[in-house]
């Protein structure tokens, strides 16, 4: 049963890939766009991966510093989880008068969109680690560090792995948010917000479908394979 | 314990103090721009004084309930009818694909149909509250036990009381999950899209407005403000909600 399960979705999968390359094919043959596509693509996915990234290994430092202290985490915490609150797009137009026009707006965009849900998710799975496992850790004479990278880690793997997909989905959209209001000449955010200027209603749709089986394909290839290669082969989930 | 208790309350309350205490000293003091970072006693006071602020709010809160109830409701027709007839079974895939399109990529294209204004904002409003429920009632629907629906059979439901008796008591857990997922997208996108395409209120056209000005005040309290609503929305209407229902009957745990 579960192996014919996985079957269909792989079926699922590929039929919704050559989906995607008829899109693509029919936008070259009839020059919807040049290979300039690729280019917008590219430079999305790589303010996307800075962004996300630097987020990522902030949030995961930051929750190590807070989780020092149970009177830090109590501090700061309820602040945290506030501040996840806030829509993303919001920080732009402030972003805009204090970094100017630049690529940096839209990195601290995309930082700011996932270091919250990050930061709130990695401090929640480091709190609710099992004691146990921290005495056992001890027992074996593990000193801080190895405690942290051997016990800690995997153990609250679940609940980061838990903010990386909330804060990849949260930066996606502030993404494509940030680059129609703060890019100049690259970005998929960007080529939809210029096309409309010229009434291109083919441009805009297929950008429109680019940016959500991009997005899609995070969630699927990325998180899924993390998943697969980490929590699943632990243990901690089917 | 009780220490343990009181102190979980103060600290934060002592942090964010603090936090503004040391924000407003540096803007003082003209360690950091003031013009560009405020000060918090510039913000609240901006906050308290306008009259105009409350009607950008009232205007952002009633597109917010216009498209989620409007979202809502076709979302759950569309999940209940897809659910029911294998010929739609195609969709579901469709609707997690299109889920993930990021509600403000569709501001652009509803411009050129609907123009600029309050069409366009509660359209895509509706649109990002209808994928998110309809896929969530399908997960819900997908879960139930067949045995219910057999027991359904004895004693000679029709399909509406299949619906009203078995259905829905089963995936409340799940519409209250939808209804969640929708009010926050929804919040986000509508605050994006009035950036884009308001031509009078909302906190998102305020924030916007305020940069064209450099009035970094205005754009701070903007800041606050939607963030304290949807937290307020979520931590205390919808919260409510669940007390009353799944987590009364037992279907969820209380956190």
């Amino acid at each position: 049963m579960g192996h014919e399960k996985k079957n269909m979705n792989k079926v699922r999968f590929i039929l919704l890939l050559i989906f995607i390359c008829m899109i693509f094919s029919y936008s070259m043959i009839f020059g919807v766009f040049k290979s300039d596509i690729v280019v917008h693509i590219l430079r999305s996915l790589l303010r996307m991966l800075s962004g996300y990234v630097l987020a990522l290994i902030l949030g995961v430092f930051t929750a190590i510093i807070l989780n020092l202290s149970k009177y830090l985490s109590y501090a700061f915490k309820p602040l945290i989880s506030f501040l996840i609150s806030i829509p993303t797009i919001t920080w732009v137009p402030l972003l805009l008068i204090i970094t100017g026009i630049s690529e940096k707006t839209i990195i601290l965009t995309i930082f700011l969109g996932s270091y919250f849900a990050i930061l709130y998710n990695t401090l929640e799975g480091f709190e609710n680690i099992d004691q146990n496992l921290l005495k056992a850790g001890k027992t074996v004479g593990y000193d801080n560090f190895e405690l942290f990278i051997k016990v800690s880690l995997p153990a609250s793997f679940n609940n980061i792995l838990v903010g990386m997909k909330l804060g990849i989905a949260y930066s996606w959209r502030a993404l494509v948010g940030a680059e129609m209001l703060g890019a100049t000449s690259c970005g998929l955010g960007y080529l939809i917000f210029a096309s409309r200027k010229f009434y291109d209603m083919e441009k805009m749709l297929i950008t429109l479908l680019i940016i959500g089986f991009l997005g899609y394909l995070f969630n699927i290839i990325i998180i899924k394979f993390i998943e697969n290669n980490t929590i699943a082969k632990w243990g901690y989930r089917e | 314990m009780n220490r343990e208790k009181i102190l979980k309350i103060i600290l934060p309350f002592l942090t964010v103090l603090l936090i503004f205490f040391i924000w407003e000293l540096l803007s003082k003091f003209g360690i950091i721009n003031s013009a560009l970072f405020s000060s918090p006693s510039l913000i609240f006071s901006s906050i308290a004084s306008s009259s105009v602020i409350l009607q950008h709010i009232l205007n952002s809160l009633l597109r917010l309930i216009i498209s989620v109830a409007i979202g809502y409701i076709l979302g759950f027709l569309a999940g209940i009818i897809i659910s029911d007839s294998y010929k739609f079974k195609f969709l579901e895939d469709l609707i997690s694909f299109f889920m993930s399109i990021p509600g403000i990529a569709w501001a652009p294209v509803f411009i050129l149909f609907l123009g600029f204004g309050n069409n366009t904002i509660i359209a895509v409003g509706i649109l990002t509250a209808f994928f998110p429920v309809t896929y969530n009632i399908l997960h819900g629907l997908k879960g139930i036990d067949k045995n219910l629906f057999n027991l359904g059979d004895v004693f000679c439901y029709n399909s509406f009381q299949k619906l009203y008796l078995i259905k829905l008591p089963s995936i409340t857990n799940y519409l209250l999950i939808a209804l969640k997922l929708s009010f926050a997208r929804t919040w986000r996108t509508i605050i994006a899209v009035e950036m884009i395409a308001a031509t009078m209120f909302g906190l998102g056209y305020m924030i916007f407005d305020a940069r064209e000005l450099l009035n970094s005040k205005i754009m701070f309290s903007g800041i606050i403000l939607s963030g304290l609503i949807y937290y307020i929305l979520e931590n205390f209407c919808i919260h409510h909600i669940e007390e009353f229902t799944v987590i009364k009957w037992g279907m969820k745990k209380r956190i």
